[in-house]
């Protein structure tokens, strides 16, 4: 019968970060480094997606980064995805070993590009 | 029935889906197709058919008798239902079934939200919903819990934190119901879909009983309960 | 012996099945009266249902067996579930002292002659359910106690 070759290994991670409001105008700029970049004369946003590809050349992959704003599904609370996929499509690993080796990899890549998105403040909501 | 507006046909196009999307069986070429599609539609004028026919007609048209054949087989493999299945054909789903899938979806919901909620209090709720879909004690004509309305719920207690922990019911319609009780003081809360939310208050003045009832968004549950010392019921 | 669609006697009593999930329970599931909502219609609904308990002979203990065994011999009865008790003129004053002119009706089926209804129950109403909840069906008795 054969056997197929492992074309992609990839992981996604997916977060949510709740941000306490107490009015209208949500300062997400506060707790995130990644959101569009508008001029002021728009005023404040409505709601966002963005999107950044970029390549993590240490392990070869590539980061596929999303994050938007969502509908809260608390009260009170604006609540921004934040969406990483980091996945290798050029020669990727087939055995085991290898292949568990680059998921170790892929996981320190991913917290490192977490605490890059994020703000001391919103570290500090997860502290509570 | 559907209905589709059918442009001229022209030769050279490569693949076609005609009706849904996902049905490969209906993937044709084009090529070489243009004289049995005249035929099949000689009696049609152009413009808005029916797709029903169209599908009949284009399906007749592309498949040889071989292929037609070959697909006749394939269906009849299929194992139809025993007559005295309990299982309705239409929908049908075991009791236990639909109790354990209405549970899994608002505890995956809760999943959601998970970090605004102590373990132990989510632990506790998980087992008041799956004492409430016991099937043993399930009330035939009664729904599930809904996920709108368990949804209005974890926003509701999320914002309010009460110490105390409600007992919880279930109205015919799956509405998740929330109760606080203190000596003859009551509260009761039912959960809507929508963000909507009803409640009433029950308490003895002057020897007399009161009753005091509302509806409003859950956004706004907290500022109406407040003239009503709801701490006998939140705090510890 | 009253005849059917005629009012049921205000020194009569009646009783009202109530599952599990309509008790209602504190928060370590201990049961301490009934939910609004074990009184409420479902859509479908013209009539509250009910058993007329002096339908049945005996003292009041043997009247509660038999409707329970009515009961259970007509649907499916948790061991977890309750029964409402109250008397037929009560809940007509709790009913009315809350704007609703009810009447509480002999309804008997085929399958359950001591089968009655509250006709007149307005929907929506949570005041009254809670009224009724707790002012009119007074008495509660799990179903495991009979």
């Amino acid at each position: 019968m054969g056997f197929r070759e492992i074309s992609r290994i990839g992981v996604r991670y997916v977060n949510r970060i709740d941000i306490p409001v107490s009015g209208p105008i949500v300062e997400h700029e506060m707790f995130l480094n990644v959101y569009p970049k508008v001029p002021d004369i728009f005023g404040p946003l409505g709601a966002y997606a963005v999107q950044a590809v970029l390549p993590i050349g240490e392990i070869g992959c590539k980061l596929t980064l999303n994050s938007a704003a969502v509908p809260s599904p608390i009260l009170d609370h604006a609540s921004f995805l934040f969406d990483q996929d980091i996945a290798k499509e050029i020669d990727p690993p087939q055995s085991d070993e290898a292949i568990y080796d680059l998921l170790n990899k892929i996981r320190v890549q991913k917290n490192k590009v977490f605490e890059a998105c994020i703000t001391d403040r919103a570290r500090e909501l997860f502290k509570r | 029935m559907t209905k589709k507006l059918i442009g001229p046909l022209s030769i050279g196009t490569s693949l076609v889906s005609v009706g849904s999307p996902q049905s490969a069986r209906h993937e044709l070429t084009y090529y070489g197709l243009s004289n049995a599609l005249a035929e099949a539609f000689k009696e049609l004028a152009l413009g808005e058919i029916p797709l029903l026919t169209m599908q009949s007609a284009l399906h007749a048209a592309a498949f040889s008798e071989g292929t037609r054949t070959m697909e006749r087989r394939v269906s009849d493999l299929r194992i139809p239902p025993s007559p005295a299945s309990l299982i309705s054909p239409i929908g049908g789903q075991p009791l236990e079934e639909r109790l354990f899938d209405a549970t899994a979806n608002v505890k995956i919901l809760t999943s959601q939200i998970a970090m605004h909620l102590e373990r132990e209090w989510r632990d506790k709720l998980f087992r008041q919903l799956d004492s409430l879909h016991d099937p043993k004690e399930w009330e035939p004509d009664d729904e599930p819990i809904q996920q709108a309305s368990f949804a209005t719920f974890l926003k509701a207690i999320i914002q309010i934190k009460p110490k105390r922990r409600p007992g919880l019911g279930l109205s015919h319609a799956g509405y998740l119901i929330a109760a606080w009780t203190d000596k003859f003081d009551r509260l009761t809360i039912e959960f809507l879909p929508n963000d909507r939310v009803r409640w009433v208050i029950g308490r003895p003045r002057d020897d007399e009983p009161e009753h005091i009832a509302g509806q409003t968004r859950v956004s706004r549950l907290a500022e109406t309960l407040a003239p009503y010392n709801p701490e006998i019921w939140f705090s510890s | 012996m009253i005849s059917k669609g005629s009012n049921l006697p205000d020194e009569d009593h009646v009783m009202r099945y109530v599952p599990w999930t309509k008790l209602r329970r504190d928060e370590n599931e201990h049961v301490i009266g009934f939910l609004p909502q074990a009184f409420e219609l479902r859509e479908e609904e013209q009539s509250l249902s009910l058993n007329w308990l002096e339908y049945f002979s005996g003292d009041r203990n043997q009247r509660i067996r038999e409707s329970a065994n009515m009961f259970r011999g007509i649907r499916k009865v948790g061991a977890k579930s309750a029964y409402g008790i109250g008397n037929v003129r009560h809940i007509k004053e709790v009913c009315d002292s809350n704007g609703a002119r009810v009447r509480i009706v002999y309804e008997p089926d085929h399958e359950n002659r001591a089968h009655s209804g509250i006709r007149g129950l307005p929907r929506d109403d949570l005041s009254l359910l809670d009224a009724l909840a707790t002012q009119a069906f007074v008495e509660l008795v799990r179903d495991a106690e009979v």
